[in-house]
């Protein structure tokens, strides 16, 4: 069994536990090792890198690099977010000697940040042969038409992420088709979302997540697949706001990846915590699957 | 009216410094304007990404050091991904915004600033963001009580949700990490 | 006696290399009688002064110091020749582009070009008289590629008289000209002017045509290219085939049309098109079902002049050239890869201007009424898109396309004329009008025909409601711009076609760095490749239009009948000589030259020789660098004259 360095972040810990309870039930179906940071600490997520000159948005995940590299090889950050600020403050402070002092005279000691940086689709893809999750899953996707969302941060910028083709990202079609599910083409796969606008400047956030719904929509995509908390949050938690603010009545269901793949092994709708969504309405895929 | 040459204002001064701490070359732009097309958040800009370049090429810098564009750009890089002529816009977006915040230059988009403020206090507090805790204070800055109190009944059925804040133990390093960056940014 | 000159091309030398100071350390050399600096040399005035000091000052040889050797030997040679002084006996040193257009510096770029021309110096003290010799040309030009830049090249040469060959690759001839409806700036049908030419092409007595053909293979050089041509199995006989096309009709294996663009279905025995030149069919074997294993036999048995051959096999023949056009044209650049946010080909209804072409063409796939490809409805919102692949770093491509405005301008007219209620709308960058009429014909497209013209690019297409959503942006407004098209063309950026680079290499024609075949100078020799002999004509030397090709045709082939009409050409001296009396019959020399001009000789009995045959010989060395016992010299290049010049350059 490989063990990873598990770096869950504020969302996966509160807001979307959802997603931190669904990775954690698809990683032990598939023997996956997570061992929790010890005492992590936020990312800083967007507004670290936009504020006070924006070094925040490196020294605050550079703590939790450190914190994984004392004791892992690699390290499985499943936010989008927090995966984009952690590969970023690695290649700060590999980069920029003058940022990797400032870090080391906070942290008392000399700073462990070459620790491998996983995202969540990485990981499933190096962990999960598609052979073994096709047969798990029985078909109980079949049918069914997933859009995969990236979104901006998993996939830019590629030189820094160095992940996946950052203008067409593939990567999570594998498991999603190994898991039974259609994926058609959906061209709205990394735009954004609106980002953390939503408190501030809501009628971005609720632009921006109109337009990607409605896209989905039109190509006959059953529900989006995201990694990114943050626009999970926009894209399912803002659905009746956007349907409030433009007359919509939009019920797209928006799943994470793990619990996509969970749908797949067999757990319910609510062992996944899809329930908790705004737009929980999946349970008669499998249903309708399992019957035949 | 534009003057030429820029050289003789401020604007050439800071315009430099944008280049180099940007690594862009804002002359390369010829305004296509291909970073806008797609930006999810231009309507609620003052000048949209390629009115922003151009701005900055007649040196009109100080415009774009105040501008609502460089708050409210999202860093999604959608720009920077699509300009044929391969200039991260946004890295030049996030230069010039960082140039005004040490400068002090930012008076517009209060309610965006005060929600990064908020949110980076609240993570020097307890380590961790407390949502809740955010909601409360910026609704109660911004005087605008009701805003996404909807959503609490929602995030509520998720039963980890955190009332109380989470609290990571060694908050002390934390704390000198924001320490860190007194130096050089300003808290505002 | 040496005299030596040195350049100050006004002050393209003189602003960086202190030319009197250089010509100064020039005199104090030995041997040295006459050093001077002058202002240009190669004008008027300047030649008249070196041949002045060459008869005054009795010199027998000669060093200038100017510019590159390829810009003006023959113009130096031809004036040592005029003052009585044979044209070999001159050196020329480049102080331009090695000094003064690569330094800044004065002093340290005087320097460098004082040494440069000190070494010139101590090799001119080993020149030799040589003379020119010279060889009969074959009186019969190589034409490759049908488009109407070969087509017209052909009907240019053969008309004065000289044979010609004119080689395509493709069924027809007729190029990509022969796909477009009408044509800029004054809508004259492509067809109706192309067609004669071509059916002239076929007429002519002068002119073989070979389609279907490719170069295979070149030996030789300018007046004698020896040219291996592969005439290609169509499993068709082209003398009896009638272009009766009923073999099209009924062959039931459906394959894609090439001439169409891939708009529209072709057979795996087809005629190109109905205008094609010559009017014969020909099979493609990937899609006939016979060559995949089916039995089928239709077209042979339903052929009415009993011309289907299944067993044709490739046919390879040799002909002798004095000269070549090469005439290959371009090809389109695939944007569906680099434009993912474009649909990456993905939706039917955004297509290349190409492909638009023939949509309006009355021989195309739809009988020259506008039918979007998805259901075939009549499109009232179209959108083009200009600079796809083209000024666009993104994609490694900043270079223009140069047809692309125009063409644009031009379909947006032919829009409003197939569809009156319809509305055009141009995403461009910047307007590039800049022939006769171009201007005042692009202008039209907006006021005459409403064309909505947009600065600005687009970022996104995406499909919605059975349309398609395009996200551009206006910047001249400064706004977002949302179209709903009912249909998307793409002005996609000119490649160089498919296979010029291979042709290229054969006849020794350099490429730039967007593929396209290299003229000899941008300005002066813009006809003549690199290769002595090779002459370029239309879009493979770069994008151009269809005037502008026709008059590179017309100068291309003025040069091949000014070269073949004297019958002979001049040969160069410097080619290399062996010492037979040292040569000990190794024939290394035979292994490395890249031209065969080595062949055995037996000067006495029972002992062979090297020769060199002066015809073949381009003057390399390499064999005289490969000669063991080193008895192969080079003329104008000895052993003596190299040493001189590194010695010179050690000092
Ligand atoms: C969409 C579009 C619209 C246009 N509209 C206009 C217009 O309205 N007016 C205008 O003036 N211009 C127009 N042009 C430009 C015009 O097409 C070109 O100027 C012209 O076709 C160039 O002719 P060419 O003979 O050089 O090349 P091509 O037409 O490309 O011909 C080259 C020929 O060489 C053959 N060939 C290639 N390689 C080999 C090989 N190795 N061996 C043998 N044969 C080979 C090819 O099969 C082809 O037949 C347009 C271009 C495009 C793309
Ligand atoms: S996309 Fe690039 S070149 Fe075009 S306007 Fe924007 S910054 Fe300038
Ligand atoms: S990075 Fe900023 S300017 Fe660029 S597309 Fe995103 S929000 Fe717009």
């Amino acid at each position: 069994m490989s063990v990873y360095s598990y770096f869950p972040g504020c969302s996966l810990s509160s807001g979307a536990m959802e997603f931190d309870k669904s990775f954690r039930l698809v990683a032990a179906a598939f023997d996956i090792g997570l061992d929790e940071l010890t005492d992590w600490n936020c990312c800083g997520a967007s507004p670290a890198p936009h504020h006070w000159g924006g070094d925040l948005g490196i020294l605050l995940p550079a703590r939790n690099l450190h914190i994984a590299g004392s004791s892992h090889d690699s390290m499985v950050a499943p936010c989008a977010g927090c995966f984009n600020r952690l590969k970023y403050a690695q290649h700060e402070l590999a980069h920029n000697g003058e940022l990797r002092r400032r870090t080391e005279r906070v942290l008392r000691e000399p700073v462990h940040y070459q620790t491998e940086v996983l995202n969540l689709v990485q990981l499933l893809n190096r962990e999960i042969d598609p052979g073994d999750l096709a047969g798990r899953s029985q078909g109980r996707l079949a049918g069914i038409a997933l859009g995969t969302y990236y979104g901006c941060v998993l996939v830019r910028p590629p030189e820094i992420v160095r992940y996946d083709d950052p203008n067409n990202p593939v990567k999570m079609e594998p498991l999603l088709k190994a898991a039974g599910a259609t994926i058609p083409h959906f061209p709205f796969k990394t735009e954004c979302c609106g980002s953390y606008m939503g408190l501030a400047r809501k009628e971005i956030v609720l632009q921006a997540s109109r337009r990607i719904i409605e896209v989905t929509l039109e190509c006959g995509i059953d529900a989006l697949v995201t990694v990114c908390p943050l626009c999970h949050q926009n894209l399912d938690l803002r659905q009746q706001q956007i349907n409030d603010a433009f007359g919509t009545d939009y019920h797209l269901p928006v799943l994470y990846l793990t619990q996509a793949i969970g749908l797949a092994l067999g757990f319910s709708p609510a062992e996944l915590g899809i329930e908790a969504h705004l737009n929980a309405d999946v349970g008669h895929w499998t249903l309708r699957n399992d019957d035949q | 009216m534009i003057s030429f040459p820029i050289s003789i204002n401020e604007g050439a001064r800071l315009l430099a410094e944008i280049e180099q701490r940007s690594g862009q070359r804002l002359s390369a732009c010829y305004q296509c304007g291909r970073c806008t097309s797609t930006c999810v958040a231009a309507f609620a800009f003052d000048y949209p990404p390629h009115r922003l370049m151009r701005l900055l090429q007649v040196g009109m810098v100080r415009e774009v050091l105040a501008s609502k564009t460089a708050q409210l750009c999202l860093d999604c890089m959608t720009c920077s991904m699509r300009c044929p002529m391969k200039i991260d816009v946004a890295g030049v977006i996030e230069t010039a915004k960082a140039v005004a915040d040490e400068a002090g230059l930012q008076d517009t988009e209060r309610n965006v600033r005060l929600f990064r403020r908020g949110f980076l206090n609240n993570v020097r507090r307890h380590g961790r963001l407390h949502e809740a805790g955010l909601l409360i204070w910026f609704n109660f800055k911004t005087n605008n009580p009701m805003n996404d109190v909807k959503l609490l009944p929602l995030v509520l059925r998720k039963k980890n949700f955190h009332i109380f804040p989470p609290r990571i133990k060694n908050r002390r390093q934390v704390r000198r990490l924001f320490r860190e960056i007194n130096g050089s940014g300003k808290q505002g | 006696m040496i005299g030596v000159f040195i350049c100050q091309c006004g002050t393209n030398i003189s602003a960086t290399v202190d030319t009197g100071k250089v010509a100064q350390a020039a005199a104090a050399m030995r041997g040295v009688a006459d050093a001077e600096s002058i202002q240009y040399a190669c004008s008027d005035p300047g030649q008249a002064a070196i041949a002045a000091a060459i008869r005054h000052k009795r010199l027998d040889r000669v060093v200038i110091g100017a510019c590159s050797p390829r810009m003006h030997e023959a113009t130096f040679r031809r004036a040592l020749d005029r003052a009585g002084l044979n044209p070999f006996m001159l050196e020329m040193v480049n102080i331009r582009e090695h000094c003064s257009w690569i330094h800044s510096d004065v002093d340290q770029a005087t320097e460098k070009a004082a040494g440069l021309v000190r070494k010139g110096i101590a090799r001119v003290r080993h020149h030799l008289p040589l003379s020119a010799g010279k060889t009969a040309a074959v009186r019969r030009a190589l034409v490759v590629g049908g488009g109407i830049a070969g087509i017209q090249a052909a009907l240019d040469i053969a008309a004065a008289g000289i044979p010609v060959t004119l080689v395509e690759k493709s069924p027809t001839i007729g190029g990509n000209m022969a796909r477009l409806d009408k044509t800029f700036p004054t809508l004259d049908c492509s067809s109706c002017i192309l067609t004669p030419l071509m059916v002239e092409v076929k007429q002519h007595e002068n002119i073989e045509l070979m389609v279907n053909s490719e170069v295979d293979d070149v030996h030789g050089h300018v007046g004698n290219f020896e040219v291996d041509i592969r005439r290609k199995a169509t499993c068709v006989d082209e003398k009896k085939c009638s272009g009766c096309m009923i073999c099209q009709e009924k062959c039931p294996a459906k394959a894609p049309d090439d001439f169409n663009a891939g708009m529209g279905q072709s057979k795996a025995i087809s005629v190109a098109s109905p205008q094609a030149v010559p009017l014969v069919a020909s099979l493609r074997k990937e899609h006939c079902r016979r060559f995949s294993g089916g039995k089928c036999r239709v077209c042979q048995k339903l052929c009415p002049a009993g011309a289907v051959d299944y067993g044709q096999q490739d046919e390879v023949v040799r002909q002798s050239f004095g000269a070549v056009v090469a005439a290959t044209g371009y090809g389109f650049y695939d944007w569906t890869g680099a434009y993912p946010t474009y649909g990456m080909g993905l939706y039917p209804d955004v297509i290349t201007s190409l492909q638009y072409e023939r949509l309006l063409s009355a021989s195309g796939p739809t009988g020259g009424h506008i039918r979007r490809p998805s259901d075939g409805a009549e499109p009232r919102q179209v959108v083009f898109i200009s600079c796809i692949g083209s000024r666009d770093e993104s994609v490694g491509r900043p270079q223009c396309c140069s047809v692309g405005c125009m063409y644009i301008a031009k379909q947006a007219i032919l829009t409003k004329e197939h569809i009156p209620d319809s509305q055009s709308y141009i995403f461009y960058i910047d307007m590039r009008a800049g022939g006769k009429n171009y201007e005042e014909f692009a202008r039209r497209a907006q006021t005459r025909y409403g064309t909505l013209y947009i600065r600005g690019r687009v970022g996104k297409i995406f499909p919605r409601w059975g349309k398609l959503v395009v996200m551009g942006t206006d910047t001249l407004v400064g706004d977002q711009v949302e179209i709903e098209a009912d249909l998307v063309v793409l002005a996609t950026g000119l490649t160089a076609s498919d296979g010029a680079g291979g042709l290229a290499r054969k006849f020794n024609i350099s490429c730039d760095e967007n593929g396209f075949m290299a003229e000899g100078h941008p300005k002066l020799k813009p006809v003549e490749a690199e290769a002595a002999g090779v002459f370029l004509a239309g879009a493979c030397q770069g994008p151009k239009d269809i005037p502008a090709t026709v008059a590179q045709a017309g100068a291309a082939a003025a040069k091949v009948i000014g070269l073949l009409s004297r019958g002979e050409l001049e040969t160069s001296p410097m080619v290399a000589a062996v010492s037979q009396s040292k040569c000990s019959g190794c024939f290394k020399c035979r292994d490395v030259c890249p031209f065969g001009a080595i062949e055995d000789e037996r000067p006495a009995a029972g002992r062979t020789a090297a020769r060199v045959l002066a015809s073949l010989c381009r003057g390399c060395g390499i064999c005289s660098a490969a000669c063991p016992p080193g008895v192969i010299s080079l003329s104008g290049y000895t052993d003596k004259q190299l040493l001189a010049e590194v010695v010179a350059a050690l000092r």
